[in-house]
């Protein structure tokens, strides 16, 4: 018998087929092989075997399935367990719905959250070969002074391309701000505009609707995105059409899909780099430079390269300027991987959208506490739902259900609830994005929740409550002693009780911190609102020139100061987030003149007076002193002490320098006033008045606090006399001052409904924990009673239990708060001083839920007839 | 007669009807072979098990593993045995076709 059919034909049957069928069909395969080898030859049965194996293989054939009515057949036994399952979730309706809902909302607010963090982690990941693509500013010191700022040389992106082999492609582009754009007479302003190079559409990654990348590689042309193409055009086909710029003509080359929430840069339009004329030199400090690297190059040699980029050319960044030849100036190259760009430090001039790191890494904290919590709660309340079921399983022991047969019951006990949980999770995930997209504008992108991390998050939560079920069905159905169970006694043992409370008092310590740091938080809004900024935001318009002619926004001033409910009107360069406004001064010092760049600010001779800005030492601006124009300066303190001035009033201040200013005397001191956000320090500044030649940038109108409903109309036609052509764009200061703090701002919304949540859940954990306290103490409080204890000692008998959850919870919750205030308060450059009661206030709202949420029990269990209980033996 | 699960498939019933007639050698390449002897029809032995396990959960077969056996390395054969029911239901559906059958008017009367 040498001839046998195909070993691994015959192992293959072996492997999937069901051992009771087995040999009976392996039997019938031989037999039929045997007679077809003498019939058909060996080759012919081999094959008609393999064939028989694979028809063999059907469900009813294969290992798992067995016959219906054998004893023990798994579908059977699955039917029982979820009707087992039904059946509790009918009955125990408010534990059910606690623990589904519970379980919900925070899976829910935890995703969400997950996606934001997971957004803000891979921001520029679309962008092919992204791991390539590199920024490249500029870090300057200037007398010791290092300022770190996004922009680099002009010259630069062509000089990397010529003289470091590794950049395959290096393009620049300049912000365009939001210029005034006609189109068939209509004037449209809010559109943020980059001009750049033609490699820019070639080298990242935008989608196009019409168009190729080739679209920018004539002068005016430019490139829409989808909205905005909709917005300027309605229905009509965009391409080919004219938009109008007030000095030329761009033709729409191409558009372009809405640019994605994941990139940096966020822009409406692209106008063709050669539509301008730059002034393309080394000095000319200005420009935005990305360059692609070639495949297989390493950026380290690439950065030195770059390095010595800078020093060969110091001397044409020092530009051929006079005043700044002497001067020590040191330049060097910052280079960030395009992907690094939206975490980075701040940086000066910067236009990506940016996202401060410690508030990320609060949001981190924040999803795990959650998800641990919810899984903790979930677990719990299982449990205390479970052993009401005790007897239940003991009954099934008896009949002979095995271990493993208990721990299916109680999966399948998770399972529907998982059917419960997921569909309501994700309605409530759908929902609280809507909401923080329209209340807290935080968007989060669809494709987030496709991406791999997203996947991963989700998978590994609900590993944690299969996790979670499965240890579950471990503790209950380990029981040994089947008697125990059928008097209804859980024996869970001394190390679950004790493993349960330390899962409880961690949800209590989330809680903990999670009222700490939003105290914290709000304390320090409050404290920015309130602070002295030095100088008043309320009722204060604020118009943005966009002609910044002198004589005619002097007239437009004048016109205003006539209309019905407005106080004072004068103009300045200052704006909240407006850059750029540092030029070279000469100081007079000790040792003497001393070259500074400094702040400055133009404003007109009111406007001091406007903003409510303190002058302490010497004298505002005055008309009756004709030398006020152009010989006096008003600094501001922080000036005074940096110059090193003990009396400032009369010093020399030469600048800035190449202009048509020069000497003036320091007349008078401001208060600090703080312009930027509290995130920085007040820098020194320096305050002449506006003249013709510096132009008025943006007007500010100090109204009545009760203003005339049609101010703003007939600011309007006042203005439309004057600038016909352009649009008129206008903030209030208060709110837009606000708006300085709204990534701040957005952490704290999210605490603020973490909160409410964080506290639900705490809730629910205790109370789920003394459930499972009062079944397991029933005897001993009957006793008691029985005894001679009253309601009351009961009743604190029972909350006992429980305040040492609060003591554990300090333990674990205060280190954990103290770090995460300490660190966020670091971002700002004035803050709130840290005490102790920000840390004792929490642990008595603690205390508060623990006695609320457990006293119900605890009364439960304090009022019981006690014969109901002891009678149970 | 006719609930559902009683119902005799056309394959079942030829199953059935070969079972009853190889009486006490009834086993899957027995049952097999006379198929293909007896109507001509080449089926695949898993599809007469497939059928064979299917009258047995209705009732109408009973089973016993037969002894050891030299032709297939040793492994015993499954016999199966029509049960009672199986009988009676077999009774039955031929009754009710030769019944219906000599209903049918006589073919070769319409071409006279």
């Amino acid at each position: 018998m040498d001839i046998q059919p195909p070993k691994w034909a015959d192992r293959f049957l072996a492997w999937y087929c069901n051992p009771d069928l087995l040999e009976e069909i392996q039997g019938d395969a031989h037999e039929l092989y045997f007679q077809r080898v003498k019939n058909e030859g060996k080759s012919s049965a081999d094959w008609k075997y393999i064939w028989d194996v694979i028809r063999f293989c059907r469900w009813s054939n294969i290992k798992t399935s067995t016959d219906e009515l054998k004893p023990g057949y798994l579908g059977v036994l699955w039917n029982l367990n979820l009707k087992i399952a039904l059946r509790h979730a009918v009955h125990n309706k408010i534990a059910f719905s606690i623990k589904v809902f519970g379980l919900s909302i925070c899976l829910a607010f935890a995703l969400v959250i997950a996606a934001f963090v997971i957004q803000e982690f891979t921001f520029d990941r679309h962008h092919a070969d992204y791991e390539k693509i590199f920024r490249v500013g500029a870090k300057v010191g200037l007398h010791g002074v290092i300022t770190n700022y996004a922009v680099s040389p002009l010259a630069l992106g062509d000089g990397m391309e010529e003289e470091i082999p590794e950049v395959e492609t290096a393009f620049r582009f300049m912000f365009g701000g939001n210029p005034v754009f006609t189109v068939e007479d209509n004037l449209f302003n809010g559109e943020t505009t980059l001009i750049p190079c033609e490699d820019f559409l070639k080298v990242l990654s935008f989608d196009f609707i019409q168009g190729t990348t080739d679209a920018l590689d004539e002068p005016n042309k430019i490139v829409l995105t989808e909205s905005t193409a909709h917005k300027f055009f309605g229905e009509k086909d965009p391409l080919g059409q004219t938009v109008n710029l007030p000095w030329t003509q761009l033709e729409v080359a191409a558009v372009i899909k809405d640019v994605p929430v994941s990139s940096h840069l966020r822009f409406d339009a692209l106008i063709s780099w050669d539509t301008y004329d730059f002034n393309d030199s080394w000095s000319n400090i200005n420009a935005y430079t990305y360059f692609k690297m070639k495949s297989g190059a390493d950026i380290k040699p690439v950065r030195s390269k770059i390095n010595e980029l800078f020093l060969n050319h110091t001397n044409d960044i020092k530009g051929s300027s006079a005043h700044r030849h002497d001067e020590e100036i040191s330049i060097s190259p910052i280079v960030d991987n395009i992907a690094d760009i939206h975490l980075s430090e701040f940086r000066d001039e910067d236009i990506a959208v940016k996202r401060d790191r410690t508030n990320l890494n609060i949001l981190i904290v924040v999803v795990i506490l959650f998800f641990l919590t919810g899984v903790i709660n979930f677990y719990n309340l299982s449990l205390a739902e479970l052993t009401t079921n005790v007897r239940k399983i003991g009954i099934l022991r008896v009949f002979g259900g095995s271990t493993a047969n208990h721990g299916k019951v109680i999966v399948t006990n998770t399972l529907l609830s998982m059917f419960v949980i997921l569909p309501i999770t994700g309605v409530l995930s759908y929902a609280s994005l809507l909401m923080a997209e329209d209340y807290f504008s935080i968007s989060v992108a669809r494709s987030v929740f496709t991406s791999f991390w997203f996947m991963i998050v989700l998978s590994g939560s609900f590993f944690l409550f299969i996790f979670s079920a499965k240890v579950n069905a471990f503790v209950l159905s380990r029981t040994n002693n089947i008697i125990d169970s059928l008097k209804g006694k859980v024996t869970l043992g001394y190390e679950g009780i004790r493993s349960r409370e330390l899962l409880v008092a961690m949800q209590l310590a989330f809680s903990i911190i999670m009222i700490a740091l939003i105290t914290i938080i709000v304390d320090q809004f409050n404290y920015v609102n309130g602070v002295d900024k030095g100088f008043e935001d309320k009722n204060t318009i604020v118009i943005k020139m966009l002609n910044d002619d002198f004589s005619t926004a002097q007239t437009f001033q004048e016109s205003l100061r006539k209309l019905n409910g407005i106080k004072k009107v004068d103009g300045g360069s200052f704006y909240l987030d407006n850059v750029e406004t540092k030029e070279f001064f000469e100081v007079e010092t000790e040792n003497g003149r001393k070259n500074m760049l400094v702040t400055y600010m133009e404003c007109g001779y009111d406007y001091l007076d406007v903003m409510g800005i303190k002058v302490t030492k010497g004298r505002n601006f005055n008309v009756d002193f004709s030398t006020d124009n152009f010989g006096a300066y008003i600094i501001n303190e922080t000036a005074a002490r940096e110059f090193g001035w003990k009396d400032p009033i009369g010093k020399s201040i030469w600048g800035p320098l190449g202009t048509d200013r020069d000497e003036g005397q320091i007349i008078g001191v401001v208060k600090d006033f703080n312009f930027a956000s509290l995130h920085s320090k007040i820098a020194p500044l320096i305050i002449f008045p506006a003249s013709e030649g510096w132009g008025i940038r943006y007007v500010y109108v100090k109204t009545d606090p009760i203003r005339p409903s049609n101010l703003m109309a007939q600011i309007g036609l006042q203005y439309k006399k004057l600038y016909d052509d352009l649009p008129l764009e206008w903030e209030f200061l208060d709110s837009k001052y606000a708006s300085l703090y709204q990534n701040d701002y957005e952490v704290k919304n999210v605490f603020q409904v973490g909160l409410v949540i964080s506290i639900l859940l705490s809730s629910l954990g205790i109370f789920g924990m003394s459930a499972l306290l009062v079944i397991i103490r029933a005897k001993e409080m009957g006793i008691r009673k029985v005894v001679g204890a009253d309601q009351i000692q009961l009743f604190t008998l029972h909350l006992h239990g429980f305040i040492k959850f609060i003591l554990i919870a300090v333990v674990i919750a205060w280190p954990i708060a103290y770090y995460l205030s300490v660190n966020w308060l670091d971002n700002f450059a004035y803050h709130i001083e840290l005490n102790l009661w920000y840390f004792i206030l929490p642990c008595f709202v603690a205390l508060i839920i623990v006695v609320l949420t457990s006293g119900y029990h605890g009364l439960k269990s304090a009022r019981v007839n006690p014969v109901d209980i002891l009678k149970n033996e | 007669m006719t609930i559902k699960g009683n119902y005799l498939g056309e394959f079942e019933e030829l199953v059935l009807l070969s079972v009853a007639s190889l009486e006490n050698d009834a086993y899957g390449v027995s049952i097999m072979q006379y198929i293909e002897t007896e109507a001509g029809r080449t089926v695949n032995i898993s599809a007469v098990h497939e059928v064979l396990k299917r009258l047995q959960r209705k009732g109408f077969l009973k089973s016993r593993m037969g002894g050891a056996t030299q032709e297939r390395g040793g492994r015993r054969k499954r016999f199966f045995l029509l049960t009672v029911a199986g009988r009676k239901t077999l009774e039955e559906a031929m009754r009710l076709k030769l019944q219906l059958y000599k209903q049918v008017p006589n073919f070769s009367l319409k071409f006279s």
